[in-house]
């Protein structure tokens, strides 16, 4: 089953990505700015493979980090399952050699995420939309879209490699 | 994939025993969930602090011999001079005992054993502050343990896994403290805002009739007790802005402790469990 393999290799590089932006990569905080690499790897996986997997991959994402860091249990794994179930969607519209689609789609998810961070914030009488967009959404918007670039070449090179495999495995079968 | 009979039976089997241990954790306090996800990314973070540490380590070691041979100078001149101060509270002590002996007044300040931590992981959000240490349920950290560093307050244990715990430190927006004057006496609420929290500053609402000044220290109150334990130092009083009402006043907290630079941490162990 080459099911198996894609797991392993999916849910290693989640635990990775999770693991490196809470440890080295708050090195790379600019003006206290992190960029949101998971957002990154599930809107890539939604687009190369469909509304499934980016769903599932969106869900155990949100998930890691909700579990490691989170108060409560669910909030980020919903909001990043709808980002990928969303961003799946599209999947069989594109051709996945476009390189602009992701860099948008990077864009529109980051910026649903902030607005429902923002919306948290504003149920506990914090409404000074102007600062979090300022401060908060803007710059971690633009850190993030230009990395995404970057990292969806290494989701790509990565899928490819898996379904190379799996194409192997299920020739000898 | 179809589902079928065999996958569905294994499934139904397998999350079957999972709710069991989910309910048998709960049973027992221990968060199964988070547990296990947090035990498979634990050897990854101690890893790469490890390996961040030594690389620091080995540079730092050639680049600070200068730095460090006149902090060594600075630092024996302080020591002489603490020594001599130290000399001198310890008789206050002394007197300060028999005072309130004679008084028969309850110790407020008790002595809590404590149990050092490093930092292992940071959120990687830009919303919220909190962080993990490296020690859990195994080396007897409980719920709502009170978190120092330098001597200031930090924030108190939110989650207990096995190996390691998540922290809420007080300059998160979610957190809130009681908090008092040393000099006035007044008490007030501090919170973490998230206005301030680049800057590591936190906003302390108070009384309007509070005459509380620039540089003003503040501690934890009486009325913290639940969480926090009495007089522990939080910080100073960086600037003072009239709330909106006119009842309540903002003071805004710049606390002790460095969260930036934040590495080791003490845990205060709780001795009444």
């Amino acid at each position: 089953m080459g099911c198996k393999m894609r797991t392993t290799v999916i849910g290693l590089l989640l635990v990775v990505v999770q693991v490196l932006s809470t440890t080295i990569f708050q090195h790379l905080r600019i003006g206290n700015i992190l960029p949101n690499f998971m957002i990154m790897i599930i809107v890539s996986f939604a687009l190369l493979r469909g509304s499934t997997e980016g769903t599932l991959v969106g869900i155990a994402g949100g998930l890691l980090y909700d579990l490691s860091f989170g108060l409560l249990v669910g909030p980020t794994a919903i909001i990043y399952g709808g980002i990928g179930y969303i961003i799946g969607k599209l999947n069989r519209n594109f051709y996945r050699e476009n390189f602009i689609i992701p860099f948008l789609c990077t864009l529109a998810s980051n910026l649903v995420y902030s607005i429902f961070f923002t919306f948290g914030f504003m149920l506990r009488g914090k409404i000074n939309f102007f600062f979090f967009f300022k401060s908060l959404i803007m710059p971690e918007l633009i850190y993030t879209i230009t990395l995404s670039l970057v990292v969806y070449q290494i989701s790509y090179l990565i899928n490819e490699k898996i379904e190379w495999h799996e194409r192997k495995t299920r020739n000898i079968f | 994939m179809k589902l079928t009979k065999k996958i569905k039976k294994v499934g139904i089997v397998i999350s079957s025993i999972l709710l069991i241990v989910i309910f048998l954790g709960k049973r027992y306090n221990i968060p199964v969930v988070s547990t296990g996800v947090n035990s498979l990314l634990y050897p990854f973070e101690k890893a790469f602090f490890y390996a961040t540490q030594k690389v620091q380590g080995v540079t730092d070691y050639f680049k600070n011999v200068d730095v460090l041979l006149k902090e060594n100078k600075a630092l024996k001149e302080e020591n002489q001079k603490l020594s001599y101060e130290n000399s001198i509270l310890v008789q206050y002590k002394s007197e300060n005992n028999s005072l309130k002996s004679l008084l028969e007044m309850k110790q407020l300040y008790r002595d809590y054993e404590g149990l050092g931590a490093n930092v292992i992981a940071k959120d990687n959000g830009n919303w919220y502050k909190t962080f993990k240490i490296d020690k859990g349920l195994n080396q007897g950290i409980t719920y709502n343990g009170v978190i120092l560093a330098n001597g200031g307050l930090v924030g108190r244990v939110s989650e207990v896994d096995l190996f390691s715990s998540k922290v809420l430190t007080i300059i998160d927006d979610r957190s809130s403290v009681s908090a008092k004057i040393v000099r006035t006496g007044d008490t007030g609420i501090l919170r973490g805002d998230i206005e301030m929290t680049a800057e590591g500053l936190c906003k302390l609402e108070i009384n309007v009739e509070s005459e509380v000044v620039k540089g003003d220290q503040v501690v934890t109150s009486h009325l913290s007790s639940i969480y926090y334990p009495t007089g522990i130092p939080i910080g100073t009083v960086e600037e003072i802005v009239p709330g909106k009402n006119g009842l309540t006043q903002y003071a805004y907290v710049r606390p002790i402790v460095d969260f930036k630079h934040l590495e080791q941490v003490l845990v205060l162990l709780n001795q009444e469990q």
